[in-house]
């Protein structure tokens, strides 16, 4: 049944994903519900949460501010904590209340906007979609409150990739819920500074004041499908090009050395940009391999995940591995459940939007993060991997034969 | 800017009264800073025992819940880590669904797979709805009829409202009403008693049980030691309800209500002449005289050992903990120890211990966790101890007492708990 989840449990919502993308800037950020959502995107989806502190906030809703729409309400509480800490912009995140009441974000933002005299930005998320939508609503209205800093005018720049010429690097995709088990966002800017050496790296989401030098931004790098909105309003707005790629890392590495893909079947899941990089890896070790990836995030065309499989929900999943005879599937361990029945060996590709912090223990355990080099559409990849946790993911991956069992 | 975390002390907020108690106290008033601290209680469906976890303590039980993705997000780790993963399913909903209400002509093919799922057939399905449906205003008992039809088992239906947290039926209330709605009267045996309040059991040594059965109430039950459905149904031939947690109150007033089942109200006390004289008025109500000397003499025993090993103690208070965060304070300081903060926010009913509380120690502070302006909060109020799961992120330097398991501490021998806990990680 479309929806069920018999075996697997809800991966981050897009609220995650909005309240990840802004956590690092500096904001005030008013999640539009009763404390519920909040809780669950700051304790569960945010693991910088318990390490970092960042003005997240629910709006505190209850039953009659919701049923009779007391928007101004929430921004005169709004006003009491802007009072108090000098932030850079207001971020207004919705949940399924405000999808429900039907709520007017752009005019939420203009009123705030009029009132507060910083930048506003609204995310319409509902708490139904998956956290990369969420995070990519995000990712857009920075871009927009970056033309509106700047003032750069759209159809001003040019097409061309001006590397090596100082100007920035805008990198898109870089949240806890992308990124590859055991990398942060100072790995990918590792990653990424070694194929743009005279560049300036920008994780989108570190630094505010990035914002200032993004309409200017030599190129966009989509890290994951998160991103590739937020690039392709730059290149619409700006004419910046944009490549979608992931830089190499232990994550790459690790898992893929210790096995011999050749003969048999590999099926890799996790968010399309990476799940492409390691099947790429594995193809490049040996031409012959056959190997599929798979999401249940977002898969544009346009991605460079090409073949990329997008899983609607847990019924796709089971489908996809009981009717291909995979010999060794990558795939977060919450994945497993729904496996039953599969005699593939399954390796642990932790992601934190699915199983949350059970990807990072995962991850911490046998998927250390090297950074070397850069994995991109039609590029090779460095081949000089560290080793070490290799054997420990080796450990960790099992042969399935529970039902055989049973 | 004012970036002092708001607080008041003990004594201005005896002299603020409960007529005027900051908003800072009721959370809906201002925006909601979800620190790590608040996490385990800032949610209905948060640490501990949320809607769900609670629902789940029914045996044989499992759950559907349908919602947003969401909504069932922090079970994807909590169910794990609880070890109710298998017990959980999830019916998620689109915006057709919301706009169409489809997702309500799915539940009953939904329950009909679902319990086909686990190894043993469940006897009890929950449909737990959220937010949205609340706003939707769905009758959920007629879809859960449907559904028990087509599954062949009871299907309950159950809410996770987040909005009504400071209503008159708050989720936590809510749910206890839903599980002990399920009994119905049974032929009364006079010697039967059920423990209402808390999803999981008192701690096997409390003194509860004996003196219970020294005073004739032989068959004493409690929701979490059911281990089948049937043994659960028994509870409805209790001769009357004891309840140890007041969000059980409106459980209790509907048992009596619908059934006629009476019930007493028993709190839960680190204080040892209120224990004693909650257990002289208990005795009073049923007609019995327990007998206490023995576990006072215990308690009396230790808490002197205590005090003797830890003449001087100051103590920062959390919210989450096995006991009333103000009550606890006012024990502490009757016991001659500090208390330098606490980090909890108050009700009309916690006054008679502020009072105390501000007799002994006027500039206790105060602290409202979910208050935006916690946000600037910085340890350093040099306490020795940080009591309850969420003190010790506002003290990290004080050494923490978690005081926070699943099994109940309850009356002299919880104050033994209490302090053995306290020994062992001082």
């Amino acid at each position: 049944m479309k929806g069920l989840m018999k075996y697997l449990s809800p991966f981050a919502p897009d609220i995650s994903g909005a309240v990840s993308v802004f956590f690092r800037l500096g904001g005030v950020s008013v999640i539009l519900d009763a404390g519920g959502c909040t809780g669950n995107a700051c304790g569960f989806d945010e693991p910088r949460w318990f390490s970092q502190k960042s003005a997240v906030f629910s709006a505190g809703l209850r039953d009659l501010d919701a049923i009779l729409g007391r928007d101004r309400m929430t921004l005169d509480k709004t006003a009491e904590v802007l009072e108090r800490f000098d932030a850079n912009f207001l971020a207004i995140i919705g949940t399924p209340v405000p999808a429900v009441i039907g709520t007017d974000f752009y005019g939420l933002m203009k009123e705030a906007g009029r009132r507060f005299r910083i930048p506003v930005a609204a995310v319409e998320t509902n708490g139904m979609d998956l956290y990369d939508r969420g995070a990519s609503r995000a990712y857009l209205e920075l871009v927009r409150i970056a033309a509106a800093k700047t003032g750069r005018k759209e159809g001003d720049g040019d097409a061309a990739i001006h590397t090596g010429d100082g100007a920035p690097v805008a990198v898109f995709g870089c949240t806890p819920l992308d990124f590859a088990p055991g990398d942060d966002s100072d790995k990918i800017r590792a990653g990424i500074q070694k194929a743009y050496p005279g560049n300036e790296i920008m994780i989108i989401g570190d630094d505010f004041a990035d914002l200032e030098k993004l309409p200017f931004a030599a190129v966009s790098i989509v890290t994951a499908p998160s991103g590739l909105a937020a690039a392709k309003e730059m290149e619409r707005r700006w004419k910046i090009p944009w490549r979608a790629e992931y830089p190499e890392g232990g994550a790459i590495c690790d898992p893929v050395r210790a096995r011999n893909h050749s003969g048999g079947r590999t099926l890799i899941v996790h968010q399309a940009v990476f799940a492409a990089a390691l099947a790429r890896r594995i193809r490049k070790e040996d031409e012959t391999a056959a190997v599929r990836t798979a999401t249940f995030f977002e898969c544009p065309p346009d991605i460079g995940a090409d073949g990329c499989m997008r899983l609607k929900d847990e019924e796709d999943f089971i489908r996809l591995v009981s009717e291909h005879s995979f010999d060794r599937i990558y795939a977060d361990p919450l994945l497993e459940r729904a496996c039953r029945g599969c005699c593939a060996e399954f390796i642990p590709l932790p992601h934190f939007a699915v199983s949350g912090s059970a990807a990072a223990q995962a991850a911490g355990r046998g998927m250390s993060s090297t950074e070397q080099g850069m994995s991109s559409t039609g590029r090779g990849m460095s081949s000089t991997e560290q080793g070490g946790s290799a054997a420990k993911s080796g450990e960790t991956a099992r042969r399935w034969s529970r039902m055989e069992e049973r | 800017m004012n970036r002092e975390p708001f607080y008041l002390t003990a004594a201005d907020a005896v002299r603020l009264g409960p007529d005027h108690m900051p908003k800072e106290a009721v959370p809906a008033a201002s925006l909601i800073y979800s620190s790590p601290a608040t996490l385990s209680y800032n949610s209905p469906g948060a640490n501990g025992f949320g809607v769900k976890r609670a629902a789940l303590v029914m045996p044989e039980s499992v759950m559907l819940l349908v919602s947003p993705g969401c909504c069932g997000r922090n079970s994807t780790i909590l169910s794990r880590e609880s070890g109710y993963a298998e017990r959980m399913f999830y019916l998620n909903m689109d915006e057709t669904d919301l706009v169409m209400s489809r997702h309500l002509r799915k539940i009953p093919q939904a329950v009909a797979e679902i319990v086909e799922v686990p190894e043993k057939r469940p006897k009890v399905v929950f449909v737990c709805l959220t937010c949205v449906d609340a706003l939707l205003g769905t009758d959920l008992v007629p879809v859960c009829r449907e559904a028990e039809k087509q599954a062949g088992v009871r299907v309950i239906p159950c809410y996770m409202y987040a909005l009504t947290r400071e209503g008159t039926k708050p989720p936590m209330a809510l749910i206890r009403d839903t599980l002990y709605g399920e009994l119905t009267r049974r032929p009364v045996d006079p010697h039967a008693v059920n423990l209402m309040g808390y999803f999981a059991p008192l701690e096997d040594h409390s003194e509860l049980y004996p003196m219970f059965r020294a005073a004739g109430l032989t068959q004493i039950r409690e929701i979490s030691r059911c281990c089948t459905y049937e043994e659960f149904l028994e509870m409805g031939g209790a001769n009357f309800n004891l309840v140890l947690n007041p969000e059980a109150d409106f459980a209790a007033q509907n048992l009596l209500e619908r059934t006629g089942m009476p019930y007493i109200d028993l709190s839960r006390s680190y204080s040892i002449g209120r224990i004693a004289k909650q257990y002289e008025l208990l005795g009073a109500a049923i007609g019995v005289t327990f007998d206490d000397r023995k576990y006072r003499e215990e308690a009396e025993e230790r808490l002197a050992a205590f005090r003797r090993d830890h003449p001087v103690l100051t103590f920062a208070l959390g919210q989450m903990l096995n006991a009333n965060p103000f009550e606890l304070a006012a024990s502490l300081l009757l016991c001659g120890y500090g208390v330098s903060e606490i980090f909890a926010a108050y009700t009309r009913a916690d006054f008679p211990y502020l009072r105390e509380i501000a007799q002994y120690s006027p500039d206790t502070r105060i602290y409202f966790g979910t208050s935006p302006s916690m946000l600037s909060y910085q340890s350093g109020a040099g306490a020795d101890a940080a009591v309850g799961r969420d003190a010790p992120w506002y003290e990290p330097d004080a050494v923490p007492v978690g005081f926070c398991s699943d099994i109940q501490p309850f009356g002299y021998r919880g104050l033994i708990s209490f302090l053995d806990e306290m020994e062992a990680a001082l």
